[in-house]
């Protein structure tokens, strides 16, 4: 028998034997989480936290100017009550 | 519209239907997945998983009958699958894709442990040329043993070869050898698996085993 038919029988045989049953799914998920290029959700996620404080800013910023008649006097007239 | 031509072309050139196509041909359902998993979906890449298992599996228990190593083969062929994904072309054949990850991956592994010092004395595997015993463990246990005295080229070359059964043309497409290297590796890789069988047989007439 040479050395071809040799690993052709071997494997015929090997074949007969099949792999273990393995569920990869939890242990591949797991570390493609942890390798996973966080920082773009990052970012993405402080964006948009951002936009969203820039928006409230500008939304009290204006009611704060159509409650007062110039939020600036009226500032100063705060600062005034406070003694020095 | 490209991969319905190429089914039904590969359906009538093949003559065998359905399996030819699936081998060539990367499902509507794969291409879904794939799409969102490249997407950060981690549902859809679960589902690729489940339904690659038992291939990249049953490619990985080639490289090793050690129940750990099995393993984390498996784990870590899926994982270079995950991060390679950007890179797959679309009009490729996922399958055949995922068989040149496992098989760097395995490949690779075989590396790593030729670095590690060897245990296996010479005459411990000489009943590889018996395998009349009919024992599917114990001949992959010969194999294995046979196998691991090669060099991981030599090794890899006739695992795809004469274990896998693939042609030059499709090894060269697993390895990224030209067709020509193939078969001079094989040629030298059969040469050096001879040489091995004959010291083998000698060592064990020797020592009284024979």
């Amino acid at each position: 028998m040479d050395e071809t038919q040799l690993i052709r029988q071997l494997a015929a045989l090997a074949d007969k034997s099949p792999p273990p049953t393995f569920d990869p799914v939890v242990g591949v998920l797991g570390e493609i989480h942890r390798h996973e290029p966080v920082p773009i959700r990052f970012i993405g996620a402080l964006a948009t936290l951002s936009t969203a404080a820039m928006v409230a800013l500008a939304a009290w910023t204006v009611l704060t100017w159509q409650a007062f008649d110039d939020p600036i006097v009226q500032m100063i007239q705060l600062l005034d009550v406070i003694p020095t | 519209m490209l991969e319905a031509f190429l089914a039904v072309w590969c359906a009538r050139a093949s003559g065998h239907g359905e399996p030819a196509v699936q081998s060539l041909v990367t499902s509507t359902t794969d291409q879904d997945d794939i799409r969102a998993s490249r997407n950060g979906d981690h549902d859809a890449y679960a589902r690729l998983i489940r339904r690659y298992r038992d291939k990249v599996s049953a490619r990985m228990w080639k490289f090793t009958r050690d129940r750990n190593d099995f393993e984390e083969l498996v784990h870590e062929a899926f994982v270079e699958v995950y991060f390679a994904l950007p890179r797959y072309r679309e009009m490729g054949s996922f399958p055949a894709w995922l068989d040149r990850i496992a098989t760097r991956v395995g490949y690779r592994f075989w590396r790593r442990k030729r670095r590690e010092p060897r245990t296996v004395p010479l005459e411990s595997w000489h009943r590889v040329d018996e395998p009349q015993d009919h024992d599917p463990d114990g001949a992959a246990e010969r194999l294995h043993r046979m196998m691991a005295t090669l060099s991981p080229r030599d090794r890899l070359v006739l695992t795809l070869l004469y274990w896998e059964g693939f042609s030059v043309a499709e090894i060269a497409n697993q390895t990224g050898w030209t067709k020509t290297l193939v078969k001079v590796q094989a040629h030298r890789a059969r040469a050096r698996l001879r040489k091995k069988l004959e010291q083998a047989k000698q060592a064990a007439g020797g020592t009284g085993h024979g």
